[in-house]
């Protein structure tokens, strides 16, 4: 306690004054009233005057303000402010591992319900030495109820319902945790606050950064307990996300789906993957999926013609967040159709009898075999007998693939040639195997100009076959880099297999000379060795108009029959005759596959387009080609997209487009063969399709952002939780500090300013005023 | 009378008269009850043919793309396998003989596991020594078959085209050339007959339809001989000509007498290697012939050497296949019993049993023909075993060997059937 008078300067003066009226008011009155005093004993005299000394130094006191000054102490309960995110993210299920979801109902296993539980478990305990504020928050933090401290455990507690009474379902559109965690801060700054207890998955969409808020959080010592939900993962789910397949089949013909699936259950994943065709299980494979994107296949034989509905189906696993999408159904028109192919040979070599069983034994050729050397009245092999070679443009174009395997120049017309080529010209397919019994050569010299345009190759039209050379020495082949990745060289659908297939092909010891290769050929194997050169083709393509040609200079192929027989043999030829039928057979060229970055974008995102092709030799006839695509919107709206060509020399044309309206858009790439005659009739036409819709921010990435959640810990000192180590909510309670808040204050009480000080002024005064009446002065 | 048709006959004689069956080699008549072997042999006997597939499996690590010892499959080619199994062969075209048989579910090491580096030392061994034993006019000729023979020039040629060569291509192709060269000049102008000096005696037909087989497999490579087409069209001619009232043939090239089952199933062969190469062959011909075939057969699966014979051959049981095979009725209600027959020998006997066999070498090449075309549940039993029989049957300088010391047939024939999983030859089809 320290007194002290409130008077400032200027009152002092003036209380002197006053004391000095005073004193001349006492004299004055002492003079008048000094007659009648006289009969007043000294005592009285005495006694009246100290009554009025004391009165008038009270009055003056009264002026000059006494006062002390008295220091109050005050102790209260810490703050802990709990802050929960309430974005609607937190309506995902929480993390399978965390120990609170698996205790808790099944039917509650949001990643709101841990946050639930995790509040009522630190509400029990801190609520005795806390006062407990619980916030939420979505763009900003807002008190949602301040819980009562409790005196003892004894003490009861509101429930869930209460306590969530004003959030009982997440419902906000963004997490701004750093705006949060800000507001919480601002809004305790007069408390004293033990830390901050944060719950949320982390996974920010907007607002303060959250590095910032913990600044500021670090300044003002308050550490954050970051308790993460949900897992670095996305939502536990398996899902089909995409099925390619071609929109028509071949009947009898292998039809393959290849599918993108995402695993967000766990890595590796085993599931059955299950094909029905019109309710009917035609297929199941066993899938062994890495977390993420997975490509895999799976393929059937349609028996039925017509429009069949194929349904693809993956298991569901507990606790995914959608099982409807574990199941795609596609429609696939299945139709008889069938690549016909006219086999032309000039004599029965070695190569024949393994390669006219091979081409039976494709479900989708039609072959008619014209063996040139046989007799007359010989019956000719394959599914359709001839009798004779075609003789005019029409017949020609019957078939869609044409092999001329070391043919009888002598024994087909010009006529028949330039009707060949006609064919070619038009969308078909050929395929040229050079033999030793006749040689291109004199295929040149009979019909020099259409032979000489539909090689890929350059023949020394003079180079007759050396019957009388032996060739005893081997060479190996080797694919060229182009070749190692073209369809027609693909063995095997895997890599690795593909690559251990042609290390075992034997080598082969004669091939036809080649003089060079046309500039817009693509060689696909040469010979092996140092100095190979565009002389040393073996096997080479080229585009012709809209048609094909493969070149093949090698008429011992049945060398590769060891060591799998026909298995590798058959596929070769398969390949080929595929690649040259496949305008026929899809009805346009499925060397190119057309794409986009993703399948769903928000307005105004970039859709990247990417054309893919697939073959060197379409790459190359495309070469200085402008190349457009055309996006149309489900209302009709088209616009055109250009495509550059790929920097990196990759095989791909690039292109962009800006997601403008929502809603479903194909994007369509067709193009006319360069000189081709119309473009109703497309080198390609392939289309895909993609969204454009509102995407809310917290759909967009399911995970939980874990790391950013730790971060903040680390960079205020707090603990930090997740559901590997949820379970231990006991550390974080004992980690909270429960130091009362003391607060210190300084009373001034004015001492004058109270009825002690007045009734003691009124005594004396009274005192005073009653004796003089006592004593007969008044 | 040449030593060659005394082989022949010697062969026919003890299949009909049943001396087989005194040599040891007549089979029980419930194979299922027979006993153990007298001898087991290690190694060989306690394989059982079920074990021979898990062997390849156990090596299929070594197979291009294998992984953890299980070899990838195609999906589709194994969806196309599947239904075309339950198809079963099929002939696209009007003629059966163009069978197209179903394609393998998934790629095959059968060839890798089975031509072991025993097995091509073998090989190499053969071929030089029929390279070595070439004679100056391109032929080849044989203890029994002096000078040279066509019969065992066209086996050795096949030999050399097995290995993968053609005339004037290829590491034989230089003794391949020559040999054919020698075939054609032994074609008698007029009838068409291919057997030259050193034929048999009683009848060329054996060294005519062999002769006629290599021309065959070889007319598609040999365009400095344009009179090729002719040659071997003549000899076709020949031998429609010569088929007897029975439906078969025999070892003269005329249409009177009787026929026996070993000439009838070489000449249905090469009557359908023949079709194969676009020359004309009569249906009924070939259907005659099969007829022939099957009334051979006895229900055990066996062949008789002539149908009223009373015994069987166990040379036959390949040839039996072959020839009905080459009707294209790879589902012919014989086969099965044949076959089995064929794995049911193999199995039992010992390598000491089978290479004392009159004609082990000719017999186990047509059986190889037989097991191929059957599949490698067949072939890969039969093939280890033969090939234990042979190892111990060939001599310093690679040669193989009969009864009659003749050393160059047995020779090209062990040569093309240790070389068959190569796949190079078109005789051996599946």
């Amino acid at each position: 306690m320290r007194p002290t008078l409130l008077a400032g300067q200027g009152m002092a003066i003036f209380l002197l004054v006053v004391a000095a009226a005073l004193g001349f008011f006492y004299v004055y009155i002492y003079r008048r009233e000094a007659r009648q005093a006289r009969r007043l004993t000294g005592r009285q005299r005495g006694t009246l005057r100290l009554l009025r000394i004391v009165v008038g130094a009270l009055a003056v006191l009264a002026l000059a303000r006494p006062a002390v000054t008295v220091v109050k102490h005050e102790t209260r309960l810490p703050v802990l402010p709990i802050l929960l995110d309430e974005s609607t993210s937190m309506a995902f299920p929480d993390a399978r591992d965390n120990p609170l979801v698996q205790a808790g109902s099944p039917d509650k296993r949001r990643r709101y319900d841990t946050a639930k539980t995790v509040v009522e478990t630190l509400e029990k305990k801190l609520t005795l030495t806390h006062r407990v504020k619980l916030f939420t928050f979505s763009d900003s933090g807002k008190l949602l109820k301040e819980l009562p401290v409790r005196k003892d455990e004894a003490d009861p507690l509101p429930g869930r319902d209460e306590l969530f009474a004003g959030a009982p379902d997440p419902t906000g559109d963004y997490t701004n945790v750093g705006d949060g965690l800000r507001d919480v801060l601002r809004e305790l700054s007069g408390d004293r606050v033990s830390g901050v207890v944060l719950l949320s998955d982390g996974r920010q969409t907007g607002g303060a950064a959250l590095r910032d808020a913990g600044a500021q959080a670090a300044d003002a010592r308050v550490p954050v307990h970051a308790l993460a939900l949900g897992s670095e993962f996305p939502l536990r789910d398996l899902r089909i996300d995409e099925v390619i397949v071609d929109p028509e089949a071949s009947l009898g013909d292998v039809l393959r789906f290849r599918l993108k699936v995402t695993n967000q259950i766990r890595a590796p994943l085993a599931a059955k993957l299950t094909l029905y065709e019109e309710g009917q299980k035609v297929n199941e494979k066993e899938l062994n999926l890495n977390r993420g994107e997975n490509m895999v296949e799976i393929a059937t034989i349609p028996e039925t013609e017509g429009t069949r509905a194929f349904r693809l189906v993956l298991p569901a696993f507990d606790d995914e967040v959608d099982t409807a999408n574990n199941e795609a159904t596609v429609h696939v028109k299945v139709v008889k159709r069938t690549l016909r192919v006219l086999l032309v040979a000039g004599n029965p070599s070695r190569e024949f009898f393994y390669l006219v069983p091979g081409l039976l034994r494709d479900p989708v050729v039609d072959l008619s075999c014209f063996l040139q050397s046989a007799d007359i009245d010989y019956v000719q092999q394959g599914n359709t007998s001839i009798e004779r070679l075609p003789r005019s443009v029409e017949e020609w174009k019957k078939y869609d693939v044409v092999m001329l395997f070391d043919v009888d120049p002598n024994k087909i017309t010009t006529q028949q040639v330039a009707e060949m080529e006609t064919m070619v010209r038009t969308g078909g397919g050929l395929m040229v195997i050079a033999g030793r019994n006749n040689g291109l050569a004199k295929l040149i010299q009979v019909h020099a100009v259409k032979v000489r345009e539909l090689l890929p190759v350059e023949i020394d039209k003079n180079a007759l076959p050396d019957y009388f050379q032996t060739f005893e020495t081997a060479f190996s082949a080797e694919r060229t880099p182009i070749g190692r990745s073209h369809a027609v060289m693909r063995l095997d659908r895997d890599d690795r297999t593909n690559e251990a297939v042609w290390a075992t092909f034997p080598k082969f010891h004669w091939a036809h000379p080649v003089r060079g290769v046309k500039p817009k050929s693509v060689v696909l194997l040469q010979r092996a060795g140092e100095g190979s050169g565009r002389g040393d083709c073996l096997m080479a393509i080229h585009r012709y108009y809209e048609g094909a040609v493969f070149y093949s200079g090698i008429d011992s192929l049945w060398r590769w029959r060891y060591p799998s027989e026909n298995y590798d043999y058959d596929r070769f030829w398969t390949n080929v005759i595929r690649y040259l039928g496949e305008t026929r057979l899809k009805g346009a060229q499925q060397q190119v596959a057309l794409s986009t970055d993703r399948n769903s974008y928000a307005p105004g995102e970039e859709v990247k387009v990417k054309l893919r092709l697939l073959d060197p030799a379409l790459m190359s006839q495309l070469e200085g080609q402008q190349l457009v695509v055309a996006v149309t919107s489900s209302e009709g709206e088209r616009q055109m997209v250009a495509l550059s060509p790929d920097r990196s020399g990759e095989m791909l044309y690039l292109g962009s487009y800006r997601a403008r309206r929502v809603g479903s858009m194909v994007v369509e790439a067709k193009q006319a063969a360069p000189g081709g005659s119309t473009e109703a009739k497309p080198l390609f036409d392939v289309k895909c399709a993609f969204q454009v819709k509102m995407q809310s921010l917290e759909n967009k990435d399911t995970s939980g952002d874990l790391e950013a959640m730790k971060s903040l810990a680390e960079q205020t000192g707090g603990r930090y939780f997740d559901y590997r180590n949820m379970g231990g909510l006991d550390e974080l309670v004992a980690a909270i500090p429960s130091d009362p808040q003391v607060l210190s204050q300084e009373v001034l009480v004015e001492a004058w300013d109270g009825t002690a000080f007045l009734a003691l002024f009124l005594l004396l005064i009274g005192a005073e005023w009653s004796l003089r009446k006592l004593w007969g002065l008044l | 009378m040449s030593r060659w048709l005394l082989a022949f006959v010697a062969v026919a004689c003890l299949a009909g008269l049943g001396l087989s069956a005194a040599s040891g080699e007549r089979p029980p008549r419930k194979p299922a009850a027979e006993k153990p072997e007298k001898k087991p042999e290690k190694n060989a006997e306690k394989k059982p043919a079920g074990k021979a597939k898990d062997k390849a499996g156990e090596q299929a690590g070594e197979q291009p793309g294998a992984e953890d010892g299980q070899p990838k499959v195609d999906e589709a080619q194994r969806l196309l396998a599947e239904r075309e199994k339950k198809r079963g062969p099929t002939f696209p075209g009007k003629d059966p003989a163009f069978l197209v048989l179903p394609r393998a579910s998934e790629r095959g090491n059968t060839a890798q596991t089975l031509l072991t580096p025993q097995v091509k030392e073998m090989t190499e061994k053969s071929l030089e020594y029929l390279v070595r034993t070439q004679g100056p006019d391109g032929g080849w000729g044989d203890m029994q078959f002096k000078p040279s023979n066509t019969g065992v020039t066209a086996l050795a040629c096949l030999a050399f085209m097995a290995e993968g060569s053609r005339p004037r291509v290829g590491r034989y192709g230089k003794p391949l050339d020559r040999g054919l060269e020698f075939l054609l000049k032994n074609v008698k102008k007029g009838s068409g007959v291919i057997a030259g000096a050193g034929s048999n005696e009683l009848g060329p037909m054996y060294e005519h339809a062999l002769s006629t087989l290599a021309l065959l497999m070889a007319s598609g490579d040999m365009p400095w001989k344009p009179e090729l087409h002719e040659v071997i069209g003549g000899a076709v001619d020949a031998i429609k000509k010569s088929q007897h009232l029975d439906g078969g043939w025999r070892y003269q090239l005329t249409n009177v007498g009787d026929s026996d089952m070993s000439v009838t199933a070489n000449v249905l062969w090469v009557l359908r290697t023949a079709k194969k190469c676009g020359f004309t062959v009569p249906a009924d011909a070939v259907d005659k012939g099969v007829k022939y075939i099957e009334k051979c057969a006895n229900p055990d699966g066996t062949f008789r050497y002539r149908y009223w014979g009373l015994h069987a051959s166990p040379s036959l049981g390949g040839t039996g296949i072959i020839a009905l095979a080459n009707q294209g009725s790879l589902d012919h209600p014989l086969i099965p019993r044949a076959r089995d027959r064929i794995a049911y020998d193999y199995r039992r006997y010992t390598i000491e049993d089978l290479k004392g066999r009159r004609y082990f070498v000719y017999g186990a090449f047509y059986a190889s023909l037989a097991t191929y075309s059957c599949g490698d549940k067949y072939l890969v039993p039969w093939f280890r075993k033969t090939v234990d029989v042979l190892a111990v049957m060939q001599r310093k300088d690679g040669e193989f060997w009969d009864e009659f010391d003749n050393t160059v047939y047995p020779t090209a024939m062990a040569a093309i059937m240790l070389q068959a999983p190569l796949g190079y030859l078109p005789i051996y089809e599946r």
